[in-house]
């Protein structure tokens, strides 16, 4: 049996608190290339050209449908071979970046839905090119009603980023587990720890973002 | 290129622990998201907190720390070591059937009021009026949601690899460390062989949504 | 007036939030009376049947269905809150029809009509089916025993649901605005059928309605109800033609000058 050491706990909380960082960094750079991808994604789905559209849908697909530890192992021991060689936290960001580029790929594509034909319709009739529809007209109205969707999957790939400790990125769970737990033997404190730090962090950022839903709610309605 | 199969067969052995963590994670999120999504709607105060408690519980620590945790820290919490077969389609089942009973939730919701009115006028009592009347109008609202999730439980099982498991993923790594130079090759097969997989639950589904298409057209309709 | 009454409403109150639907309601139906309900959107008529049907609980008064509390127990120290299964037991002998149908989607015409009595009443499946059949004969649909709801016109729909509430014999029937959904030409099908319950047997109905000649027509005893409470109770040719109450006259003036 097994006792819970406060001790032991606070002698490894800052070990724990600096692989944090690394791990919240690896979201927000992560959710940067998602969201930005996903965009282009979703653009490039609604194309008229087949060959443009068709390609889109079904990169989306695969990466939707193989897992995000295979496509990490891929980027970080296949590369290589290919001549490409990128740094472990290099190869987490873009894995996670790419594979929720996938999601934030659905998210836009039900925001652009969203906006009703007549918009593109007027802006036709305006002669705007179909990068100034899209970009002036189409995109100021898609975007923010599906940012709190957005939101959600960054807590996702927030709660993902433990994957990364496979590819050695020294992030939360690769600390408490191969640092702190295979030195010590103790895996009891490191890793209820980490839960708890996960647990906390995404029921925050989930009651944030319910709460800035709530509020554009209001406001839209208001307008 | 049929150089490239010759791994296949090694890959493959792989397979049986996939699916034996999909299918029997998939079973244990199915029990799970039914019972914790009806749960979170009982008129009992004491199932609604123990079931919104699982479901935050599970969807709020990753994955992959609750795999970690039942794997490194509970056997030192208990005293007993547990099978990693038997902890994975616990752990990840318990995880998606977290997220399966908001899908669970949202669909009984969804039945109109009407049909539990007029389930009440004919005298029915209320497990007949949810086995008869909202789970069966429920279902195939449910089925696409459940879909996905299935295919996010198969992505899970990869993780699985990591916990001593052989399964696909565990077996491509040891094909890697035997043939450094077809590593290309290896990967590739391996991603090609979760897509398969995962075409093959999507069109599991996909037959079942059209089987109950019929009354699907009538729910939508009524 | 030695005969109980079948429904007796005593005080019967019921507010949502800030608004009293009902303000102490006393009211008796004998058994056979068919009663139209007739009030202005919002005086309580509906939240009346709802309560009779426990799809709403009052918040005071008490309501009894041929001499049993509904949501009481009578015993030797006065009453007390009644457990569900006691209201289980006396509300089967209440029946409804809903302005929306809320037939079964999933369900056949036949399955709808013959599920309660199979598995409330224990009916074998034969007694059930035949006993459906038979009620669905009666409202016109016996050619319709294998369709779905969602292939049923609204007052097709409206005719089973009739039936599917018939089909637990109740002693009560309740029809909360059973034609309001309807297209215009379908709600004369459904009329009749209701027209054919009231004549040929002596159930005892309840019948809230927006159409004042089918409530003159069916009933014989109107209850006029406005925010909340009964303003005038009789017999139809009295209320119809010669309210007493200046409420009344005004709303059957706005509602007859309307159609």
């Amino acid at each position: 049996m097994n006792h819970w050491d406060w001790h032991f706990v606070w002698r490894t909380l800052p070990q724990l608190v600096d692989a944090l960082c690394v791990t919240l960094q690896a979201t927000a750079l992560g959710m940067l290339l998602a969201a930005t991808l996903g965009l282009f994604w979703a653009v490039a789905r609604r194309s008229a050209a087949r060959l443009v559209s068709w390609p889109a849908a079904a990169v989306v697909e695969f990466i939707r449908s193989t897992p995000l530890l295979v496509q990490l192992y891929f980027l970080y021991y296949v590369f290589p071979s290919l001549g490409v060689t990128l740094s472990a936290m290099a190869a987490g960001v873009i894995g996670l970046g790419v594979h929720y580029s996938s999601y934030t790929a659905e998210v836009y594509r039900a925001g652009l839905e969203g906006v009703p034909r007549g918009q593109w319709e007027a802006a036709t009739a305006l002669n705007l090119s179909k990068w100034d529809t899209l970009r002036r007209v189409v995109l100021p109205q898609a975007i923010p009603p599906v940012l709190p969707a957005l939101g959600n999957y960054l807590v996702a790939m927030f709660k993902e980023t433990p994957l990364l400790s496979a590819i050695t990125v020294v992030e939360l769970v690769h600390v408490a587990k191969d640092e702190i737990g295979a030195e010590t033997f103790k895996y009891l404190e490191p890793l209820t720890l980490v839960g708890v730090i996960f647990l906390v962090l995404s029921l925050l950022s989930a009651a944030m973002i319910r709460y800035v839903e709530a509020k554009w709610t209001l406001r839209r309605i208001a307008v | 290129m049929p150089a490239i199969f010759d791994l296949l067969p090694f890959l493959l052995d792989g397979l049986w622990v996939t699916v034996q963590v999909t299918a029997g994670g998939a079973v244990v999120a199915a029990v799970a998201a039914l019972g914790a999504g009806l749960g979170r709607l009982s008129k009992y105060r004491v199932i609604r907190a123990v079931s919104a408690t699982y479901a935050e519980f599970f969807r709020g620590t990753s994955a992959l720390v609750q795999l970690y945790w039942a794997f490194y820290a509970l056997p030192l919490l208990v005293g007993l070591q547990i099978d990693a077969l038997p902890a994975a389609i616990w752990v990840l089942g318990l995880n998606i059937g977290a997220y399966g009973s908001e899908v669970v939730r949202g669909a009984v919701l969804a039945v109109p009021k009407g049909q539990r009115e007029a389930a009440v006028a004919l005298s029915l009592t209320q497990r007949q009026c949810l086995w008869r009347i909202i789970i069966p109008q429920a279902v195939p609202a449910m089925l696409p949601p459940i879909g996905n999730l299935l295919i996010e439980l198969l992505k899970s099982t990869a993780l699985v690899s990591l916990v001593t498991l052989s399964d696909l993923t565990f077996r491509a790594k040891l094909l890697r460390d035997d043939t450094p130079d077809r590593v290309l090759e290896i990967f590739c097969l391996l991603l090609l062989v979760y897509f398969l997989l995962s075409m093959a639950i999507t069109s599991l589904v996909r037959g079942l949504e059209r089987y109950l298409g019929r009354r699907m057209d009538r729910v939508r309709s009524a | 007036m030695n005969e109980q009454p079948i429904i007796e409403l005593c005080g019967v109150s019921k507010s949502f939030g800030q608004l009293r639907v009902l303000r102490g309601i006393d009211l008796d139906i004998n058994a056979g009376q068919h009663v139209s309900v007739i009030g202005p959107s919002g005086s309580g008529k509906s939240t009346l049947l709802r309560l009779l049907m426990t799809l709403e609980k009052p918040d005071a008064g008490t309501v009894r269905i041929d001499g049993d509390y509904l949501y009481h127990l009578d015993n030797t120290n006065g009453l007390r809150p009644a457990p569900p299964r006691h209201t289980r037991q006396v509300r089967a002998k209440v029946g409804m029809v809903f302005q929306h149908f809320n037939l079964f989607p999933h369900m056949s015409v036949l399955r709808n009509v013959s599920m309660a009595p199979l598995r409330v009443q224990g009916l074998s499946k034969q007694d059930a089916q035949q006993r459906a059949e038979d009620l669905l004969g009666m409202v016109g649909l016996r050619d319709k025993l294998d369709s779905y709801p969602h292939q049923l016109s609204g007052g097709q729909k409206q005719r089973v649901a009739i039936a599917r509430a018939l089909a637990m014999q109740p002693k009560v029937m309740l029809f909360d605005e059973v034609t309001s959904a309807l297209d215009p030409e379908l709600v004369g099908e459904v009329q009749t059928v209701l027209r054919e319950l009231a004549t040929s047997t002596n159930m005892t109905m309840l019948i809230v309605t927006h159409q004042m000649r089918f409530a003159q027509q069916i009933a014989d005893r109107v209850v006029f109800f406005d925010r909340g409470v009964i303003v005038e109770d009789g017999q139809p040719e009295v209320i119809f033609s010669n309210p007493r109450h200046d409420r009344t006259r005004r709303f059957l003036q706005t509602v007859l000058e309307a159609t």
